[in-house]
């Protein structure tokens, strides 16, 4: 990916990342406060990983947390030898595994996210819910993808990452990684392809319509 | 299913069209295939539609509020995870040069020969000595009770919403996550049924699907769906089908959840605007209770304490499921129900409240000082009206709780903190003819049917009532009672009639809007 925004974007992280190694070096000094600044320099791009990762920002404020726990645990053992970002993430992307494991191995969740919001366009629910819905079956469909895959597939497709920074981030050859992103691509898409084919075919003037479902 | 026509490459290709990769030529193939091959246009189609959905961009980021509670939340913790001090001994070590092997053995042998020498000298306990005094002052320890202990002892309140905690947050007032669980409609209704049968709560409450709840956020109920709110796993607050939920004054420390028609849960937590939350949550104000009301049923955590005043059909159920709960009725008596596992306390109030609160206080000052007020001032306006309007609560106790003059004055006496049932209203009751009173009671007796979900008892009653009626407000109050009754029945066709007719004689009648969109629901029913 080559736009503006994109470059735009990653002189933001090389920025941020110089002003985290001063903080980090602060903050090994004993100073308290500059681990809030760090909080407050990455709180958003952390948060944009859980969830998406997560598919939703239920219990993502505790996510949040436990991923600078992790890092203020761990921060004596960063050694400046790799981008702070890249560690972070890794990091991250760790937890958000970590709990999608763990959601997996609870009840099947439903995320408010996937519900309509209430307006006053008067539009059925179900229309509003539409977005949501779509969101959900993307996350429906990202939970059957082999966890590396969809690590390389996140950060490539929606976190505009490039291939070698997901590399430095997963701790994998660009090779593996290029793999990982083909496959992961045509398992996403050709699943929604289908998902919608068959919203389409529930969705046909003859079929039960899914609002009234009771 | 339709047959996919796109390989991998269309894939790669698609990605670079998208991003601007392709030169004019390949631009150009693109957009032809594009136009002719209906498959690679959904591709793309799916590229765009999944990037613009789950793009970071896309993402809702949370307010700056909610950030800041994170950003205290962790540095709460990092206090916590500070490196504890290394005691005395440790810190000398690390000063003094690690001891050769001879001086270590030096050392050793003279620490021997002392703690030998104590241990001979040190004069044994006398007979008539008690233990304290026969242990020697180098080995007696003070017995230091564990903090979490001491914290369990002298803060039980706010260990009981600790314990909400897990699930909704550090406190109520913080940006909270509330999780809960759909239930089937026979769960939903064991738990309306105030069943006291535990085993066959927990069997018929299995879990069918979680669902997650936020704060400005809705969840969804079909006609006959019911959900439930699960607190945790002994207190769930039920939702009724199609039902609107509000959860408001989170950051004043009390959450309501009121239920209305209309299918749509509502959590807001910026109702209070003049207490900000961040400010709240920086002065670390502990939350009290939670007070969720849904449809006048109410679950609350053990130990929460509030009052409810005005309800509108004059029923509430507290649920608990471990402990007890102290119902009170300010105007007419003072109750204490004490609750077992597994069982719930009713009370029907005629126009009062109702004050729960810990069985354990039991002097009434001390019980009413801890109560926490909740009022709705929507819901009062709503209750008067429907009170001036004959269709409103009646003076007609049940279970067993009549009305005591004599409890009235001691009920003076109270400190209570609400102003509306320090002075009972004798107004409507002036106003109030014999026949508006009996065809009150005669609702009441009817709404009482129906929180049972006796249903046809209930649908009995109304068409013998309609059978004599004349026409008018009780009429009206009568017929659209009735649809709903057939509506639970599962007569769909008898329903339809009843709203029809309901529409037909009363136009403008006060459940028009409420009658239109049950019949719409039921016309799309019959016709699928």
């Amino acid at each position: 990916m080559t736009t503006a925004a994109d470059s735009e974007k990653r002189a933001g992280r090389i920025a941020r990342d110089k002003q985290a190694v001063v903080l980090i070096q602060r903050y090994q000094q004993g100073d308290r406060e500059a681990m809030g600044e760090l909080f407050r320099l990455y709180n958003r791009e952390v948060y944009r990983i859980l969830y998406s990762f997560t598919g939703s920002d239920f219990e993502l404020d505790d996510l949040v947390q436990e991923v600078f726990i992790q890092l203020i645990k761990s921060l004596k053992n960063f050694k400046f030898k790799s981008q702070f970002s890249t560690w972070l993430y890794r990091l991250t992307i760790n937890v958000a595994l970590q709990e999608i494991r763990r959601r997996s191995s609870r009840p099947q969740g439903v995320d408010i996210d996937a519900l309509p919001e209430l307006g006053d366009d008067g539009a059925p629910l179900w229309e509003r819910g539409q977005k949501s819905q779509m969101m959900h079956m993307s996350q429906r469909i990202l939970g059957t993808i082999d966890e590396k895959k969809r690590t390389a597939f996140i950060l490539f497709e929606f976190g505009g990452y490039k291939l070698k920074e997901i590399a430095a981030i997963t701790d994998a050859s660009l090779e593996a990684v290029k793999s990982r992103l083909h496959h992961a691509r045509h398992e996403f898409y050709g699943a929604w392809d289908d998902l919608r084919s068959k919203e389409k075919a529930l969705l046909n003037p003859g079929s039960a319509r899914s609002e009234d479902r009771d | 299913m339709t047959k996919r026509t796109w390989t991998e490459a269309d894939i790669d290709l698609i990605h670079a069209y998208i991003e601007g990769d392709v030169d004019e030529e390949q631009g150009t193939l693109v957009e032809q295939r594009l136009d002719g091959d209906a498959a690679f246009a959904r591709l793309l189609q799916t590229v765009i539609a999944s990037r613009s959905h789950l793009g970071f961009d896309a993402i809702p980021m949370p307010d700056e509020d909610r950030f800041d509670a994170m950003e205290h939340a962790l540095m709460q913790k990092l206090d916590e995870l500070a490196p504890q001090k290394a005691p005395w001994w440790k810190n000398l070590l690390s000063l003094a040069p690690l001891p050769s092997f001879t001086d270590a053995v030096a050392m050793a042998a003279i620490v021997a020969v002392i703690v030998g020498t104590m241990v001979l000298v040190w004069p044994e306990p006398g007979p008539e000595g008690d233990g304290k005094t026969a242990k020697t002052p180098a080995l007696a320890v003070k017995k230091q009770i564990p903090k979490k202990q001491l914290r369990k002892q002298i803060d039980w309140q706010s260990m009981v919403v600790k314990r909400l905690g897990d699930k909704i947050g550090p406190t109520l007032g913080t940006p909270a996550t509330l999780s809960g669980e759909v239930l089937d409609s026979d769960a939903l209704y064991a738990l309306l049924g105030r069943t006291d049968d535990k085993a066959a709560i927990k069997k018929q409450a299995a879990p069918a699907t979680k669902v997650a709840f936020k704060p400005n956020q809705m969840f969804v109920t079909s006609t006959n769906e019911a959900a439930a709110y699960r607190l945790d796993a002994r207190h769930t607050i039920a939702l009724k089908p199609s039902s609107r939920v509000e959860v408001t004054g989170y950051s004043s420390g009390l959450a309501m959840i009121h239920i209305h028609r209309g299918g749509v849960l509502v959590i807001d937590q910026d109702e209070d605007k003049q207490r900000p939350i961040r400010k709240e949550m920086k002065a670390a104000v502990k939350v009290k209770a939670l007070v969720v009301r849904v449809n006048n049923l109410m679950v609350t955590p053990v130990g929460t304490v509030f009052t409810v005043e005005k309800t509108l059909d004059n029923h509430v159920n507290v649920g608990v499921t471990e402990g007890s709960v102290s119902l009170m009725d300010t105007r007419y008596r003072y109750r204490r129900n004490t609750v077992e596992k597994g069982n719930t306390a009713s009370c029907y109030i005629p126009q009062g409240s109702v004050k729960v609160g810990p069985y354990k206080t039991s002097p009434v000052d001390d019980f009413l000082k801890n109560v926490t007020t909740v009022r709705d001032a929507a819901r009062e306006k709503q209750a008067k009206a429907l009170q001036q309007s004959g269709a409103g609560p009646v003076d007609q106790p049940v279970h067993g709780l009549r009305p005591k003059p004599q409890m009235q004055k001691t009920d003076q006496s109270y400190p209570t903190p609400n102003k509306v049932e320090a002075e009972p209203s004798k107004e409507p009751k002036e106003q109030t003819s014999m026949v508006d009173l009996a065809q009150q009671r005669f609702f009441a007796n009817v709404r009482l049917l129906m929180s049972k979900n006796q249903w046809t008892s209930a649908s009995q009653t109304l068409q013998d009532f309609l059978g004599e009626a004349t026409p008018g407000k009780a009429e009206q109050e009568a017929m659209y009672l009735l649809g709903i009754c057939y509506e639970r029945q599962g007569k769909w066709e008898d329903a339809k009639r009843q709203y029809e007719r309901y529409g037909a004689l009363y136009p403008e009648g006060e459940h028009r809007k409420d009658v239109r969109q049950r019949l719409d629901v039921i016309i799309k029913r019959l016709k699928r």
